[in-house]
Parts: structure tokens; sequence; C-alpha cells
């Protein structure tokens, strides 16, 4: 084992240590993953990376047009003021 | 003592003494635990009220030589359990889920269990208990916890929201959720079509089927990239925000709004149950046959913390709606049906506590209930009052006579087999088991309300 610390080395690298240091296979958790589900969840988290990344793209698109302009109550009733 | 509950995670364990809740770290987490704090992630989760609040206490032994430290959580006046929950509640508690998993992510960790029994609500909210359920988030690995939040979240949850509510209690059968076989056999076939369901259930519950040759090579083959792992927390959150239910249709759930009463008799009710909670010893009051909380509402008005119980779980999603929008503060409501309550499970029957194990109350409040009890249910007086005493030592009851409309209803259909079921034969049910210190008839009803104390406390 490598002896490491997270303030020694990062978040980042202590991570990869743990991933090198459970020899690569399954996360070092305590619960059984099971294996069809480990390999579906790849599957569908490729599947899903696409459309994902997509509609992220998207909405970062919309929030940058800008809102359109209401007019104070009262004088138009909050309706849009250009038409 | 060690929680017997405590014992699946070698991270750590939770043990109580002097009536106190500890979390003991053992020296094998210690590391995971020190990145948890340096990663901002337990400030962020502590900050953000998604996860319960804890300090370090180096004045209290450990439980055993394994610790590294202990830590005192905040300290829960009650212990709930998945199948105890409304619909929305264990919505709400894998949206929770999601949420931490995300943030755990952005902080290079990882939830390493996504367990419903880790979720208990705090001050009305979702909120994880569990300290030690985070790992430093291995590149490329598939979040292990995946099965487990389907099969402890989105399985019950879409059960529930296609076939019937009352599907959550299958919670109760299967100690790590519904399996998703069953889940998916359950469904019906349009939900195959739906693509979060169809992938994360149905999809999810085919590849469990097949057989694996070499499975841990095969396991550890899969990858997935990181914005893979947030594409996939994206799609469970937006299959489980669509997942929805309405309570209405439930047999209690309109209770309140069909009951007999005339407004005289519901604002004398309403006045006598608060004279008499005024009087109670005790914060904590279980409300059985809570409903949709009309009395509840009292209860906490008069400065009680309240457990509302009802067996409908459409009248315990109007009251968790209620809590949630902050409409009413300090009530737990739970669909718990107290003529069949939660009894103990897991393993060696230690894992979960029984209703009664989590008490004692200590003040009960069982109104418009004993004739359910009594004559819907067959229950023996004696026995509702020896049931009632061994969960709490006040007690502020209401005795609906055989002349009350909505017990004439319970023996519309039925031969009237209950010769006890009288004025005076509750009475002395009651009095073996406690001291009468109260009565008061409900006007405009032939109704009486008795506030009780047991004799031995």
């Amino acid at each position: 084992m490598i002896p490491v610390s997270p303030e020694l080395v990062g978040p980042a690298v202590y991570a990869f240590v743990g991933h090198v240091q459970s020899g690569g296979s399954v996360a070092p958790g305590y619960i059984d993953p099971g294996t069809g589900s480990m390999l579906i969840q790849a599957a569908l988290a490729a599947a899903l990376t696409l459309p994902f990344v997509l509609r992220n793209k998207a909405r970062a698109i919309v929030n940058r047009i800008p809102r359109r302009r209401t007019q104070p109550l009262g004088l138009g009733e909050g309706k849009p003021a250009l038409r | 003592m060690e929680d017997p509950a405590s014992f699946r995670d070698p991270s750590g364990v939770v043990f109580r003494r002097d009536g106190v809740v500890y979390r003991q770290i053992n020296r094998s987490f210690e590391s995971e635990w020190a990145l948890f704090g340096t990663s901002g992630l337990r400030d962020e989760l502590t900050r953000a009220g998604l996860l319960v609040p804890h300090e370090r206490v180096d004045d209290v032994e450990p439980l055993d030589d394994r610790a590294a430290l202990v830590i005192r959580p905040l300290q829960l006046d009650f212990v709930s359990y998945p199948y105890e929950w409304s619909f929305s509640q264990l919505k709400d508690a894998a949206l929770t889920t999601l949420e931490i998993q995300e943030r755990a992510l952005r902080s290079g960790m990882s939830l390493k269990d996504a367990s419903a029994y880790n979720i208990q609500f705090v001050d009305g909210r979702p909120t994880l208990i569990d300290s030690l359920s985070f790992e430093a988030s291995a590149p490329g690995v598939p979040w292990v916890a995946y099965r487990q939040f389907c099969q402890h979240f989105l399985a019950p949850l879409a059960v529930m929201a296609y076939r019937d509510v009352r599907l959550g209690r299958l919670q109760r059968e299967f100690a790590d959720g519904i399996p998703l076989d069953l889940a998916a056999a359950l469904l019906p076939g349009r939900t195959r079509l739906r693509p979060g369901l169809g992938a994360h259930l149905h999809l999810h519950a085919r590849a469990q089927r097949r057989p694996g040759h070499e499975p841990s090579t095969r396991a550890s083959s899969a990858r997935v990239s990181d914005t893979g792992r947030m594409a996939l927390l994206d799609s469970l959150r937006r299959t489980v925000e669509g997942l929805s239910w309405e309570p209405d249709g439930t047999a209690w759930s309109s209770y309140t709004a069909l009951t007999s009463y005339s407004a005289a008799a519901a604002e004398s009710k309403t006045r006598i149950v608060g004279e008499m909670l005024a009087r109670v010893q005790g914060a904590r009051v279980w409300d059985i046959g809570a409903n949709t909380g009309a009395y509840t509402t009292i209860a906490v008005a008069g400065g009680h913390r309240v457990v509302a119980l009802d067996a409908d779980a459409g009248a315990v999603e109007q009251l968790y709606r209620k809590v949630r929008a902050g409409e009413i503060r300090d009530v737990q409501p739970l669909v718990v049906d107290i003529g069949n309550p939660s009894p103990a499970g897991g393993w060696a029957l230690r894992e979960r506590r029984s209703l009664t194990e989590r008490g004692p109350a200590p003040v009960v409040m069982a109104l418009a209930l004993i004739h359910h009890l009594a004559i819907a249910a067959n229950v023996p007086l004696a026995s509702v009052s020896a049931f009632l005493a061994g969960i709490g030592s006040d007690l502020v009851i209401e005795f609906v006579p055989k002349e009350d409309t909505q017990t004439q209803t319970l023996l519309e259909a039925r031969r009237d087999i209950f010769p006890d079921y009288t004025l005076e034969g509750f009475k002395a049910a009651f009095a073996a088991r406690f001291n009468l210190l109260e009565e008061a008839a409900v006007a405009d009803s032939a109704r009486t309300i008795f506030r009780m104390r047991r004799r031995d406390a």
C-alpha cells in the first residue's frame, strides 16, 4: 500500500491511488453493486451522455437570451412592453 | 451498547451510551473521513440541510479498539423506516439522495451506498444520517450504489405510482429494496416505453438476470466517464421527478370532510383536546389515527412534537405536503396501521425496530380510533388498553359509542357481537391500566373524551 493522505496529494490523486490500491476493480464499497447493474449502468451512462450534454448546451443558450422586459404594474398590468 | 442495525459497514459503528447516540469512525475509514472534511463536502451538505449535523467528541470512550474518533450526531426524536413513508416522503428522500450524490461527485467523492434507511426526516426534511456513506470517487468506476438506489427508491416509487400506493409496504418484506425483476413484473407494460423506467428498471432487471461469466472481470471492465456519471444522475432525477401520485379517493383522506360532526361538535372537540393536551406530561405525542392532522395541529400549537400515524396513505400524504410546505412544523407523518403496526425486522429481528420499540411516546392521542379497533378489527377493549399503556404514559382518548353514526356504519352489515362496547365497559377496561383523570362530553354528540395517566407513571 502507498502511504498517502488526501491532504498530502489532493482529492483527485488520492482517489486515483485508492482505485489502484483496490486492484482497479469495482469500487471499494461494502455493498454488492451487482455485475449486471455495473454493466448496464456503464451502457446507460454512455448512451445518456450526448443527450445530457446537448440539453445542457441548449439550456445555456436559452439562459443567454434576454428576457422580455415588462412594464411596471399599473401601466400595462405586466404585459410585455415589446410585441 | 452497539446499535443492532449498525454492523454492515466496516467504516464505523453507531452506539448508545447514557441514552446518547454516538458514531465511532474506525481507523480503516480515517483517510476517507479526512477527505470528506478537506473536500469541503461535509460542511457543504450540513449547511444545505442535506446531512445531519454532528460534532467530534473527544471525551467519550469509543466502543472498541478499532476507533479513530467518535462523533455525536444530532439526536433524533424518532426513527422512521421507508415502508412507513407516504409517496412524496419516499420521492423527496430519493431526490435528496441524488442531490447528495451529485454534490459528492463534484467534490471528488461518491456515495458508497444509497440505502433509504440512511435518510430520516429532520424538521420535515429528508436528511442523510449516515456520515460514513462517502468514499473517494475512483475515476471511471460506475456508481457502486446504483442498483441499491433503484431497489430502495425507484422500484417502490414506480409500483406505487403506476399500480397501487399500498405496494409501498413491499419494502417491509424486502430488506434491501424491492427486487427489480419483481417491480418490472408488477408494472404495466407501457412503462417499458418510458425512457427512464424502461432503462433504469426494466432493462436493469433484465441485465441482472443474464448469466455472468467471470463476473469480476466483466464488472471491472465497466467504465463511466465523469460526464456519464452526471448524465446518469440527471436521468435518474428526471425519472423520479416524473413519478407522481395523487391521494384523491383513498378511504380516509376525505374522512375529515365527510365526518358526521356538526360545527358545534367540532368546536367542542377542538377545545377539549387543546385543554387536555395542555395538562399532559411530556412534549412528544403520538397521534394514532391522525388522518390529515386536524388534531395534530392542535398538539403542535400547544408546543408538542408529534408523530402522526395513520393507516391511510392518502391522509398521510396530505399531512406531509402541509409539513413540506411549512404550514405545520414538528410533525412526522407516517403510514402505520395501528391494527397491524410495523414489526421488528432485518437480521435477527434487531436491525429494524418495531413501532413499540421506538417508543415510549410518552403522550398518546387516540381520537375517533377506538371503534375502528374494537368493532372493525374485533380487538377487545382490554387489549387496546394494554397496548396503549405499553407505548405511552399519558393518554387522551375519545370513546365513540354505538349510537354514533360512524360506529353504526361499522355495524351496518354485521352482527353486533360487542355487548361490552359501552361507556361503562370502556371505562372498566381502561381503569385496569390507567387512572382516569378527566372526562368531557363532546357537545352536540354522544362522544366522550378522556384524559388518563398510566397507573405506574
